[in-house]
C-alpha cells in the first residue's frame, strides 16, 4: 500500500509565515505576547500558542504593552496607526505579502481619484482592512446590487476564486468601462482544489485532515466524494481507524488551509503503523517514505 | 667810398686834428685816396672791394692796390648771385701767402660787423630776427644780420618738429645764446623766445584759467588714455572718456597732433597747476532731450556697434545705444545666436520700444518692423481646422511641424494615435514629410501652437463597449514585448497590455527572450480604462478560470466564505439588472445559469 499526500495540501505561504513569526516571537520576547484575533481558523493551534502564552485577543484598545502580533488578514490602517502610537507596545506585522500588495493596490488606485471597488465578502476581516486602504468611497461589491461611478478601480479579495472575480468583472465592465484593476487574487485556494481533485482520481482512498468548522477543508472532503472516492474527514490522527484501509492501494492525503503540516506528518505516519499492523510486515522491510 | 676803420675803439679819433679838421680831412682824404689808389692796410682791417671775376672757388676782387685780393667762394652766402662789379665788405687776413695773393674773408668781415651788436643781443637777452637759411645736421643755418649763425636742433622750438623744412626761408625771432668770437660762431634759440613767450603766456592764463572756460588749444601729445592740449604756455590733459559722448577705441579717432581744438576746463589744480579737459561737454548731453529725438514706436536708423550673447547694441547717435534683444529680433524663429542677422558696422533700422532715460537704455526691436504673425493666428488656424504642414523636427516627446513660415506648431506624442502606443514618432512620421494636422488648441501669450493627427479621425474610445467588453476572451498577436508586460494587437487598431504578472510562469527579466513579436496568445480582457486609454488583459485569470472549470462539478454550492455563494449572488443581482450574457463555461453548473 502506497500513501500520497497532496502536492500542496495545508498551510498557504501567508498564514505559515504568520505561525512561524508567532511561535518565533513566543519563544524570544520576555514580554506578553498577544494576537489580534485568533491567528488562523484552527483551535488546535491557537491552544498550542496559548501554552506558549501567546494569547488572543479581540480589542485592540485593551492592549498597553507587550507584543502584539498583526495576523495575516492585516489590519485596517487606522487601528495600526493607534497601536504604534502606544509607547510600549512592539507591533509584529504578520501580514501576508499578498494581502499587503492588495492594500498597495487599494491606496494607489485611491489616488488615482477612482471608486475602488472590492471584491469579495464584506464581514471578512481582510476585506475590512482593505477597505481601509481604498479610501472613504471605496465599496465592497457583494450580492446587493451596486451603484459604481464612472471610474473604478478593481481589486479583490486575496482568497476569491477566480469565476467569481471574472464574472464580478463581468458585471462591473458592463457598468463603465474606465476600470483600472489590480489583480490581487492569490490562488492558493484554487490549487489546492485542484491537486486534491487529481490525487482523488488516482487514489482508492482520500483522508482529509483539518477541523471540521473550517468550510474549505469540509470542501476538500466534498470533492474528493464527488471524484466518487471513499473519503474520511479528519481532525486529529486519533479519529483514524484500521478498517478503512483494508482494500486500499493508494491512500491520497491532503489538507485545508488551516491545518499545520505537523499534524498532516502525525496523520500519515499513525496510516503507516495501522497499515504495517494489518499487514504484518516482514522484518526489515523498509518503510516508504512520505514525499 | 672806402672807409678805413680801425677796429680799435681808442682809434676812434684822430689825435693830431681837431674835429671839423678830422671830418673835413676825412672827406679829403678819401678823395685823395680814390685818386691815387694810394692805400695802406694793415691785416686785421676790413677794407672794400670790387669783384672781378670769380675763378674756381675764389672770387678775385680790386681792392685799390696792386695786387687782386682773393675771397674763397663758399664765404659768399649766396654764391650763385654773385657777379663783378658787385661791392663787398672784406676782412684783411694776410696781405701776401706763399702765392703772393692777398687773402681776404667776407665772413669775418660780416662778423666782425655784426659782433658788437650780437654782444648788445646777448647781454640784453632781446629778441632779433634772422632768416633760416640752410639745413645742416644738427640744426639750422640762421642768417642774422649778413652772418651765419647756428641754430641748434634742440633749440628750434618747444618740441622736436616733425621737419625742420618748414622753416626754411622764413624770418624767426631768436635770442643769442652763445657767442664766440675766436671761432667767431654765433649760437641762437628760437626756443628761449618761445619759452619766453610761453612763460608769459602761462603767467597769463594761470592768472585768468578757471573752471568751465572754454579755451582753444593745440593737440600736442596723443596717447591711449586721452590727449595733451597746449593752451598756451599751460598743457591740459583730455581724458578719452572726456572726449565724446559715444564709445571711442583711441583718441586718434577723433583728433590728429596739432590740431585746434576748443576745450571746455573741466577742472584746474591751482596748486599743481593741473587743468582737465572736457570736448563732449561743449556739445548737449545726447540723453537730455532723448525722449524727442527718438519716441517711443518710431522706426530709427543706426549702426550695430556690438554683438553680445543676448542681443545687439546699435548706435543711434555719438553717445546714444540701443539693445535689440535677442528676443526682440524675429517674431517666429528662435534666434540662436544674433551675429546670425546683423553684422557689425551694419546700418539698420529698429523701433523703439522703451527709454529708460535714468538708466541711460534705449530698448529696440528688429521684428516690430514687421506685423506679428502670431496676432492673427486664430483667423488663420481656427482651433478644429485641418490644415497640412512639413515636419520640421522629431523629439521623443513629439513632432513639430511648420505650418507658416517660421510658425511651428506641435503634435505631442499623444496625439498621434488614440489607440497605438508610441515609443517614438519616428516610428509614424519622417522629417520633411509633409502631412495633415488639426489645430487642438492656441496659446498665443506663449506662441505655442498645439496639433494633433489623430484629432482627424473619431475617437474610437468613445464607444469602446460596443467594441470590445471585460471579461471576453480572445486571442491577440504579441507586438512587442516591454518592460513591465507584453504590448498585444487587437481589432480595430487597438492595443492591449499584458502584465508580467498576468502572464503564465513568466519573470520580468524573461520577457524579452521568451517573446519576440508575432506569438499567438489566448487572452481574456480584464480592464477597459478608458481615461488612461488602457486595455488590459490576461493570461492568467483565462487559464485559473479553465481549471477552475476542472474543478467545478466537484465543488458544493455552499452558503459560507468565498466562492458559489457570491458567485449564485452575482447571478441574481445581474438578474436584477436584466443582464444577458451567455457564458461558455466548462463544466455543468450546479445551477442553471439565470437567464432572463
Amino acid at each position: 500500500m502506497k500513501i500520497e499526500v497532496a502536492k500542496r495540501a495545508g498551510f498557504c505561504f501567508g498564514v505559515k509565515r504568520a505561525v512561524k513569526l508567532a511561535y518565533e516571537t513566543a519563544a524570544k520576547s520576555r514580554q506578553a505576547v498577544c494576537t489580534l484575533g485568533p491567528i488562523i481558523h484552527n483551535p488546535q493551534v491557537v491552544k498550542d500558542l496559548e501554552s506558549w502564552g501567546v494569547k488572543a485577543i479581540e480589542k485592540p484598545s485593551r492592549v498597553k504593552n507587550g507584543v502584539l502580533i498583526i495576523r495575516s488578514h492585516g489590519v485596517h490602517p487606522r487601528v495600526l496607526q493607534q497601536l504604534r502610537a502606544k509607547k510600549g507596545l512592539t507591533i509584529i506585522d504578520a501580514t501576508c505579502p499578498f494581502v499587503t500588495k492588495a492594500q498597495k493596490a487599494a491606496a494607489c488606485l485611491r489616488d488615482e481619484k477612482r471608486q475602488v471597488i472590492i471584491i469579495g465578502e464584506k464581514e471578512h476581516p481582510e476585506v475590512i482592512a482593505l477597505k481601509g486602504y481604498a479610501g472613504r468611497d471605496s465599496m465592497v461589491f457583494n450580492h446587493k446590487s451596486v451603484k459604481v461611478g464612472p471610474r473604478i478601480g478593481v481589486l479583490a479579495q486575496t482568497t476569491l476564486s477566480t469565476d467569481d472575480f471574472v464574472k464580478a468583472l463581468k458585471y462591473l465592465g458592463s457598468k463603465t468601462n474606465d476600470i483600472h484593476l489590480i489583480n490581487t487574487i492569490c490562488r492558493a485556494t484554487q490549487v489546492r482544489q485542484q491537486d486534491t481533485m487529481q490525487l482523488a482520481k488516482r487514489s482508492d482512498l482520500m483522508i482529509v485532515v483539518g477541523g471540521r468548522n473550517s468550510a474549505n477543508t469540509s470542501r476538500l472532503a466534498e470533492m474528493c466524494r464527488k471524484v466518487g472516492k471513499p473519503t474520511y474527514h479528519v481532525e486529529t490522527e486519533d479519529e483514524l481507524k484500521a478498517r478503512w484501509f483494508s482494500k486500499a492501494g493508494l491512500v491520497g492525503v491532503t489538507a485545508g488551509a488551516s491545518t499545520p503540516d505537523a499534524l498532516v506528518r502525525k496523520v500519515v505516519s499513525r496510516i503507516r503503523d495501522i497499515t504495517a499492523k494489518k499487514e504484518k510486515p516482514v522484518k526489515g522491510l523498509k518503510v516508504q517514505k512520505v514525499q | 667810398m672806402v672807409k678805413t676803420k680801425k677796429l680799435r675803439p681808442e682809434d676812434e679819433k684822430d689825435e693830431f686834428l681837431t674835429e671839423e679838421e678830422s671830418q673835413d680831412s676825412g672827406e679829403f682824404r678819401a678823395l685823395l685816396d680814390e685818386y691815387f689808389h694810394q692805400k695802406t692796410f694793415e691785416e686785421g682791417e676790413i677794407i672794400t672791394g670790387r669783384v672781378l671775376r670769380i675763378s674756381g672757388d675764389s672770387v678775385m676782387v680790386d681792392v685799390g692796390l696792386k695786387s687782386e685780393g682773393i675771397v674763397p667762394l663758399m664765404e659768399l652766402s649766396d654764391p650763385e648771385s654773385i657777379k663783378p662789379g658787385d661791392v663787398l665788405d672784406l676782412y684783411l687776413e694776410t696781405m701776401e701767402n706763399e702765392e703772393g695773393q692777398m687773402v681776404l674773408s667776407k665772413s669775418k668781415a660780416d662778423f666782425i660787423r655784426v659782433w658788437d651788436k650780437a654782444k648788445e643781443y646777448l647781454d640784453n637777452e632781446s629778441q632779433i630776427e634772422g632768416k633760416v637759411v640752410k639745413r645742416i645736421k644738427g640744426g639750422l643755418i640762421v642768417d642774422l644780420m649778413g652772418v651765419d649763425a647756428f641754430l641748434p636742433g634742440s633749440q628750434i622750438g618747444l618740441r622736436p618738429l616733425e621737419t625742420m623744412d618748414s622753416l626754411l626761408g622764413q624770418f624767426v625771432p631768436l635770442k643769442i645764446v652763445k657767442i664766440n668770437k675766436k671761432r667767431r660762431n654765433i649760437v641762437v634759440s628760437r626756443r628761449a623766445v618761445l619759452d619766453a613767450e610761453r612763460d608769459k603766456l602761462r603767467t597769463a592764463i594761470l592768472a585768468e584759467i578757471d573752471k568751465g572756460q572754454l579755451r582753444e588749444g593745440i593737440v600736442k601729445n596723443i596717447t591711449d588714455f586721452g590727449v595733451f592740449i597746449d593752451l598756451g604756455g599751460l598743457d591740459g590733459l583730455l581724458h578719452i572718456t572726456d572726449m565724446s559722448w559715444g564709445r571711442i577705441n583711441h583718441p586718434s579717432e577723433l583728433v590728429k597732433l596739432g590740431e585746434r581744438l576748443k576745450v571746455k576746463i573741466l577742472e584746474y589744480d591751482r596748486e599743481k597747476s593741473r587743468v582737465s579737459l572736457g570736448l563732449k561737454q561743449l556739445t548737449p548731453h545726447p540723453w537730455e532731450d532723448i525722449e524727442t529725438k527718438f519716441p517711443v514706436g518710431a522706426t530709427i536708423k543706426g549702426k550695430i556697434v556690438s554683438i553680445v550673447d543676448y542681443g545687439a547694441f546699435i548706435e543711434l547717435e555719438k553717445g546714444v545705444e540701443g539693445l535689440i534683444h535677442i528676443s526682440e529680433m524675429s517674431w517666429t524663429k528662435q534666434v540662436k545666436h544674433p551675429s546670425k542677422l546683423v553684422s557689425i558696422g551694419a546700418e539698420v533700422d529698429a523701433v523703439v520700444l522703451k527709454i529708460d532715460k535714468n538708466e541711460q537704455k534705449i530698448s529696440l526691436g528688429l521684428r516690430q518692423l514687421e506685423p506679428d504673425p502670431w496676432d492673427t493666428i486664430e483667423q488663420r488656424y481656427p482651433i478644429g481646422c485641418k490644415v497640412s504642414g512639413k515636419v520640421r523636427n522629431i523629439t521623443n516627446f513629439g513632432v513639430f511641424v511648420e505650418l507658416d513660415e517660421g510658425i511651428d506648431g506641435l503634435i505631442h506624442i499623444s496625439d498621434i494615435s488614440w489607440t497605438k502606443r508610441i515609443k517614438h514618432p519616428s516610428e509614424v512620421v519622417k522629417k520633411g514629410d509633409s502631412i495633415d494636422i488639426m489645430v487642438t488648441n492656441i496659446d498665443k501669450d506663449n506662441r505655442r501652437i498645439s496639433l494633433g493627427i489623430k484629432q482627424l479621425e473619431d475617437d474610437p474610445w468613445a464607444d469602446i463597449g460596443s467594441k470590445f467588453s471585460i471579461g471576453q476572451d480572445l486571442k491577440c498577436k504579441v507586438n512587442r514585448p516591454l518592460e513591465r508586460g507584453l504590448l498585444v494587437d487587437m481589432d480595430h487598431g487597438f492595443e492591449g497590455f499584458v502584465p508580467v504578472s498576468e502572464l503564465e510562469g513568466i519573470t520580468e527579466d524573461k520577457l524579452a527572450e521568451t517573446f519576440k513579436g508575432g506569438e499567438e496568445l489566448d487572452l481574456k480582457i480584464i480592464e477597459i480604462d478608458s481615461s488612461n486609454r488602457r486595455i488590459a488583459l490576461s493570461q492568467k485569470i483565462l487559464k485559473a478560470e479553465q481549471e477552475s472549470g476542472e474543478i467545478k462539478p466537484y465543488l458544493k454550492a455552499e452558503q459560507s466564505s468565498t466562492g458559489t455563494a457570491f458567485g449564485d449572488a452575482l447571478n441574481q443581482a445581474i438578474k436584477g439588472k436584466k443582464e444577458e450574457k451567455k457564458e461558455d463555461e466548462k463544466g455543468g453548473e450546479e445551477k442553471p445559469e439565470a437567464t432572463a
